[in-house]
């Protein structure tokens, strides 16, 4: 006698309210899972393939539109594989303000995902109280950068702005507004006995099964292994500031969950330090500088408002690779550039924290309720578009 | 540097491997029948997973050259050190023994690596296509390239 | 017999005050689908927050698509995600509106040529168009609140 077939496939799919956009295909006997398996490439837009057919500036703009909570890393590691390319490095002043722009969109970016994780659960107080802080941080950027979220602020060879009049007392004005108000998103939403009744014990992730699936990011430092490459492999004003890893060892959604919260407070703790140490001296390199005409480099000294010289456009690399690696909110990224000697690229590979995170999805939703999904898919803070390029 | 990323460094020299220190990073160049013995060798001075996997396409020379990023994550010194081991391949019908069993890091970027260049993994179970939809792109491999995109050119 | 019913209906609603009450009360509570397309889905997400309160427009996303009214593309469309998008555009009820988000549904945007990109009008009828990339939530405001006035006049009520 052959057993009945007893289990039934469910499309998690693009159209469903905590789904983001990508599919899971679940198997489910009764209301427990099976087994899951994700399908992906719903957002795949060919970044590296076009990457291949724009020059080395045009480039820029594309390749921040991966991950739109996270722009600025995705800028600061594709310009320092380029500048290890033309073998120049940014000066002092320009590396402390790359690092603010960093630490600012390292605190929106956490704030998204947990603001979609809360809704998830259950509770839509947490979504708005979320995403009203993170507009707090978003309005800073504005005075900095001139633009909300996708900023092109990192340019090879230093910044493109320097901080307007008064911007140090807006920022430590806004930041004590900050911290009152986390102290009561804390009592409301992180303390909360129902959300740690969803969160605790589910979906759990150990120290051994960490390290040989190659995970990155939070869900990495939540299991217990402390490495963070802001610490081990240092890069723009990280060597001259200090601050801690979170690290916690549990391995649960819940323990994720506040190793984000503790990497908030930390991010805090360098805007601060940044904005105290600021050096004096010019925001581009001297070899861009020296090719500006007398009048234009009186304005860009006078007002802090950079002109691009002419050599961006046809801006002719010499061949070789170059790698650079950039902790961002969700985990290491690391670009790889390889040039020929034109003024294209070669070939460009991106490797995202979200693409190396997605071993977790075959690998943890396994014997568990149907509803405990989303609060473990949610608590990888995976994002589509920057996992499918 | 530490002492034991000298010590392995010093270990894949005397084997006559083609070992390169530059900027920090460590690289090896194999060819494709010593390959799995250097990976086993690495995996056991300590290394476990893998960053990220790079197929590059050389059309003029008739070589795809492929390059492997790996990392530690369980020995404390070898946190900082990044080793690229690369090898070349033929362009007709490349194809590689996959390190699937060994480094299940890898599964998803060897899926990847088939369907944008058509590198057939030997012994990986599940090899279909991850991005692309399987209704338009079978058998197309756009990260060839004579895999052609229209360009419009710059009014200068 | 149904006809001359149907007939009756058609004359006696939607050419008297009758037509304005309709439109009344179907521009105030106009609620799109759960669908995000792409990357601009992150200014939809800000949209909602309650520096930019979309909510007193009368939007409300809800999960069913037979029950919603509208479906609001964010972004750029590629292959598969454009078959899915065609899928749930199919299951929902008369009457429904399409509203277009950003610079790569019109034409690709940055990703210009791009060899998995599909242009939004080739797929579904679009009302309106919002240029920007990614486009501030004032401005899908706007285009909701032109919508609202569409709907009012009495067009796309048949």
């Amino acid at each position: 006698m052959s057993s009945k077939e007893k289990t039934i496939t469910i499309f998690y799919g693009p159209q469903h309210p905590a789904s983001g956009h990508m599919r899971i295909i679940l198997e489910v006997d009764g209301d427990v899972v099976i087994k899951a398996d994700p399908d992906i490439g719903y957002v795949h837009r060919g970044i590296e393939k076009l990457a291949e057919h724009k020059t080395y500036f045009q480039v820029i703009p594309m390749v921040e539109r991966q991950c739109l909570p996270d722009a600025a890393h995705h800028n600061l590691a594709y310009v320092l594989a380029l500048e290890e390319l033309l073998g120049i490095e940014a000066p002092e002043r320009a590396q402390y303000l790359r690092t603010l722009l960093a630490e600012i969109n390292r605190i929106a970016s956490h704030l998204y995902g947990m603001g979609l994780h809360g809704v998830s659960i259950g509770s839509s107080t947490a979504y708005m109280w979320c995403f009203g802080l993170r507009e707090y941080m978003l309005i800073l950027a504005e005075k900095l950068t001139g633009a909300r979220i996708t900023y092109s602020y990192i340019i090879p060879g230093g910044v493109r702005r320097d901080i307007p009049q008064g911007f140090s007392q807006d920022v430590e004005r806004y930041l004590r507004l900050f911290e009152r108000k986390m102290r009561d998103l804390d009592k409301l939403f992180i303390s909360n006995p129902v959300t740690k009744a969803r969160l605790e014990g589910v979906g759990v992730l150990p120290k051994e099964e960490a390290i040989k699936l190659g995970v990155v990011g939070p869900v990495l430092r939540a299991s217990g292994v402390e490495y963070d490459v802001r610490r081990v492999r240092p890069y723009a004003a990280y060597p001259w500031i200090d601050f801690e890893i979170a690290v916690k060892k549990e391995g649960d959604s819940y323990a994720r969950l506040l190793v984000r919260v503790k990497e908030i407070e930390e991010s805090i703790k360098i805007i601060r330090q940044v904005l105290k140490d600021l050096p004096d001296g010019s925001i581009l390199h001297e070899r861009y500088m020296k090719l500006l005409p007398p009048r234009l480099k009186e304005y860009v000294t006078n007002t802090g408002l950079v002109k691009f010289p002419g050599v961006f456009a046809t801006m002719k690399v010499p061949k070789g690779e170059g790698i650079g690696s950039v902790e961002a909110g969700r985990g290491e990224l690391i670009y790889h550039l390889i040039s020929n000697g034109e003024s294209k690229p070669y070939r460009l590979k991106i490797s995202t924290p979200s693409f190396r995170n997605l071993i977790l999805f075959s690998h943890l939703i396994k014997d568990v309720k149907v509803a405990d999904v989303p609060a473990i898919y949610l608590s990888l803070d995976y994002f589509p578009p920057e996992a499918d390029r | 540097m530490s002492e034991l990323i000298d010590k392995l460094v010093n270990e894949l020299r005397s084997k006559n491997y083609n070992v390169s220190r530059e900027k920090g990073r460590i690289k090896v160049k194999v060819a494709l029948e010593n390959f799995v013995e250097v990976v086993k060798k690495l995996k056991n001075m300590g290394i476990d997973h893998v960053k990220s996997l790079t197929a590059i396409d050389y059309p003029s020379e008739g070589r795809i050259k492929v390059n492997y990023i790996l990392g530690s994550y369980s020995t404390k010194e070898l946190y900082e050190t990044i080793i690229i081991v690369s090898l070349d391949l033929s362009r007709d019908s490349p194809s590689l023994p996959s390190l699937a069993k060994m480094f299940p890091s890898i599964i998803y970027q060897e899926r990847e690596c088939y369907e944008m260049l058509g590198i057939e993994f030997k012994g990986h179970d599940d090899l279909r296509h991850l991005l692309l939809s399987s209704e338009d792109f079978t058998d197309v491999h756009p990260l060839r390239k004579e895999f052609k995109i229209e360009e419009e050119g710059i009014m200068a | 017999m149904m006809k001359y019913i149907r007939r009756i209906f058609r004359a006696l609603v939607l050419k008297t005050p009758i037509k304005r009450l309709l439109g009344w009360s179907v521009a105030y509570s106009i609620w799109p689908v759960h669908m995000v397309t792409s990357c601009c889905g992150v200014e939809f997400a800000a949209m909602a927050d309650p520096l930019f309160d979309s909510e007193r427009t009368g939007l409300l996303p809800f999960t069913s698509p037979r029950q919603t009214d509208a479906i609001i593309l964010e972004g750029s469309l590629s292959r598969k995600m454009a078959r899915a998008v065609r899928l749930v555009y199919e299951q929902m009820q008369e009457p429904k509106y399409v509203i277009s988000m950003g610079a790569c549904s019109m034409d690709g945007g940055v990703f210009y040529n791009s060899y998995n990109l599909i242009r939004a009008r080739e797929v579904l009828p679009v009302d309106f168009y919002v240029p920007g990339c990614p486009p501030r939530p004032e401005g899908v405001i706007r285009s909701i609140v032109l919508l609202q006035k569409k709907i009012k006049e009495g067009k796309g009520l048949e």
